[in-house]
């Protein structure tokens, strides 16, 4: 089997058992992107997982529309033995952010969501550990935010550039 | 446990940024006698906040600052911002412009792995090896000199190719190095890998199941010195690696005497392919315009990841009009090796071990903190 | 390994030439195309900015000249401005020199470059359109 076979048989699987949570669903060369909602969005991954072998969780990233006033959450995810991929994409409001937690699907995930907690401020119910990782006693806003200016924050702690 | 707490019969131990074995990273251990209970990274010592920056600055800017993001191995770093941005905006390089960076970057990778060997003959006490690699660092890093004009910080892979073209007579000098480099390969073999004390003390050191690896994410030589074949130059080729024939090189024992074996026989696959790729550098242009690179698309988002030394380097770009990107995110491989894999390895070994199991997951803390 | 290997290798090595040099009494010999430290030619200047925009550290800056410095044929530069360079703040990328539209703009050889006050690391445009010694 090629591994364009692998992808529509991914996708076949996905809009059969999740047919009301998954949406905008394409391929592009080996890769699957997909939306999906954020209330099934841990059975989403699992299923992932365990019934058709996405084991390599590669990383989580979060991206500020702040226009829109959402955050946006991509899981990008690997099958070795197939070798496709697969990016998530997960839309949660910008007010009240969180999202259920995947560090009991893959261990690995704890740190990526612990590194995506300080900089954006989203918070992953369940996470064991979502103690600051690079920053020290930091007041401001989550610094990756859009509305936080690097510039005027160096010009107010160092002086005049 | 981020304080220090006297918890008698724990004590905690800093394996802290101001030690010889350790390089801009902190772990705090407890330990019970000489035994490690458990192992707690902070890191953040060379966080710049790359990622924001990049926000600022348009594509041929960022070219040029982002191989500070892996010092050891910087043409992978430029390598893929530079493909994430061709494919954004969806204009290939020329051919020959894409011989000559993944003849760079081959380069680039022997002198990764040959720091490493330094590195690890340092912490392990035997002094020589440091000595040597270092000496043999200086081939690499004179073709570096003449062919991009930096030593160490190269800038030269831009979207649309390379910035300069090889000079003449260079491919005579890249062969010669080639047959240098393996002619010492024999030494590093002498000295390092049958030498019964480094044996001792890496064989059976910082075992790693193939399951549990890939379940914290652990990516490259770490990964395929537990018998996983997963290398992202032969399973998904970009630029002219499907041009080159090489092996997959894994191992099946897991330790750490495995992952340096198997880095220093990447060493000889790389020396190959850099033979196969020099005789067939083709002619014509080695940079695209570039005025197509200037303005970016008002929808756009491109994802790819590269094999750099350490593992799998992932590059995402969104882009919303205008010059600069929306949002670049960038996936250290030592991110998940550091902070997930070596708690992991490092609890109820003892402490006289931790340096092996440390230093042979070759970690970067520039790769980590971004 | 057989006994004698060590003493193969140490034979080997006491007659092979060191690969260290003895700096700074010898050096590496220079390489055309090193990216040290920039020349500016002053004649040749017209003040577009070009090399202001490219920079990504925002090294350069465009100031007026001193009252002292005659140049012989000013007319070229319509604004009246040339670069002063912040040597600090540069990363020896050379995206300025590719970047100037009259070819005002060079890299030295000149790696050496460390001072002692820390206002001599600010670099008026007289300074920097002459070579280090």
């Amino acid at each position: 089997m090629t591994y364009s076979d692998y992808a529509k048989d991914t996708m076949s699987f996905l809009t059969g058992n999740f047919t009301s949570s998954v949406n905008e669903m394409g391929l592009k060369g080996n890769t699957i992107t997909l939306k999906a909602n954020q209330e099934h969005i841990h059975d989403i991954l699992h299923a992932l997982k365990v019934q058709q072998g996405f084991n390599h969780l590669s990383d989580v990233t979060c991206v500020d529309y702040i226009d829109e006033s959402e955050f946006e959450v991509i899981y990008h995810l690997r099958s070795h033995a197939a070798k496709i991929r697969c990016n998530v994409k997960v839309r949660i409001p910008r007010e009240s952010a969180h999202i259920a937690t995947i560090s009991d699907i893959w261990p690995g995930a704890q740190v990526h969501e612990r590194e995506n907690h300080e900089l954006f401020g989203i918070v992953f119910k369940g996470n064991p550990d979502l103690s600051p990782l690079f920053l020290e006693d930091w007041e401001e806003i989550p610094p990756f935010r859009k509305d936080f200016d690097t510039r005027e924050y160096v010009k107010k702690e160092l002086g005049e550039f | 446990m981020r304080e220090i707490t006297m918890d008698f019969p724990f004590m905690p131990l800093p394996f802290g940024p101001q030690h010889p074995a350790s390089a801009h990273f902190h772990a705090l251990m407890k330990l019970e006698g000489e035994k490690v209970i458990e192992l707690r990274p902070s890191p953040g010592y060379l966080h710049r906040g790359f990622e924001k920056l990049m926000e600022y600055r348009n594509p041929e800017q960022n070219a040029a600052l982002v191989d500070r993001l892996c010092i050891p191995d910087p043409f992978p770093n430029e390598l893929a911002h530079a493909i994430v941005v061709e494919r954004v905006v969806g204009v290939e390089a020329p051919e020959r412009g894409q011989y000559l960076r993944v003849i760079m970057t081959e380069l680039g990778r022997i002198l990764s792995h040959i720091t490493q060997f330094g590195v690890l003959g340092m912490v392990l006490g035997i002094e020589t090896i440091t000595k040597i690699a270092w000496g043999d660092r200086e081939k690499i890093i004179r073709i570096n000199e003449i062919v991009t004009g930096g030593r160490l910080y190269p800038c030269y892979i831009t979207p649309g190719g390379v910035r300069r073209d090889f000079p003449k007579g260079i491919e005579k000098q890249i062969l010669e190095a080639m047959d240098y480099m393996e002619d010492r390969l024999k030494l590093y073999d002498d000295l390092f890998f049958e030498n019964s004390t480094i044996a001792a003390r890496m064989r059976n050191v910082g075992v790693l199941e193939a399951r549990d690896a890939i379940a914290l994410g652990a990516t490259g030589p770490n990964l395929r010195a537990s018998g996983v074949n997963f290398d992202l130059r032969k399973d998904e080729p970009y630029d002219v690696y499907g041009d080159a024939d090489f092996k997959v090189i894994t191992a099946s024992d897991g330790d750490a005497y495995s992952r340096t074996l198997c880095r220093r026989r990447e060493i000889a696959e790389s020396i190959s392919i850099v033979r196969q790729l020099v005789g067939k550098i083709p002619g014509g242009e080695f940079r695209a315009d570039k005025k197509l690179y200037r303005k970016l698309p008002e929808e756009g988002e491109a994802h790819f990841c590269c094999e750099a030394a350490r593992g799998e380097l992932g590059f995402h770009m969104i882009t919303r009009g205008g010059t600069t990107p929306y949002r670049v995110k960038v996936r250290g491989p030592t991110f998940s090796h550091t902070l997930a894999v070596f708690p992991f390895l490092a609890r109820g070994v003892q402490i006289s071990d931790i340096p092996a199991i440390y230093w042979s997951l070759d970690s970067v803390p520039a790769d980590m903190d971004r | 390994m057989s006994v004698w290997k060590p003493f193969k290798v140490v034979m080997k090595n006491l007659f092979q030439k060191p690969m260290t040099l003895q700096f700074p009494y010898e050096k590496n010999e220079p390489v055309d195309g090193f990216r040290g430290r920039l020349l500016l030619d002053l004649e040749k200047c017209i003040g577009c900015g070009s090399c202001v925009r490219a920079c990504p550290n925002r090294a350069l800056t465009l100031v007026e000249l001193s009252q002292e410095t005659k140049l012989e044929n000013p007319g070229k530069n319509k604004k009246g401005v040339y670069p002063k360079f912040y040597q600090s703040r540069c990363g020896y990328c050379a995206l300025c020199v590719e970047s100037c539209p009259v070819d005002a703009l060079h890299t030295t050889q000149a790696a050496m470059i460390s001072v002692m006050d820390k206002s001599e690391v600010i670099y008026s445009p007289e300074r920097l359109s002459q070579p280090e010694k």
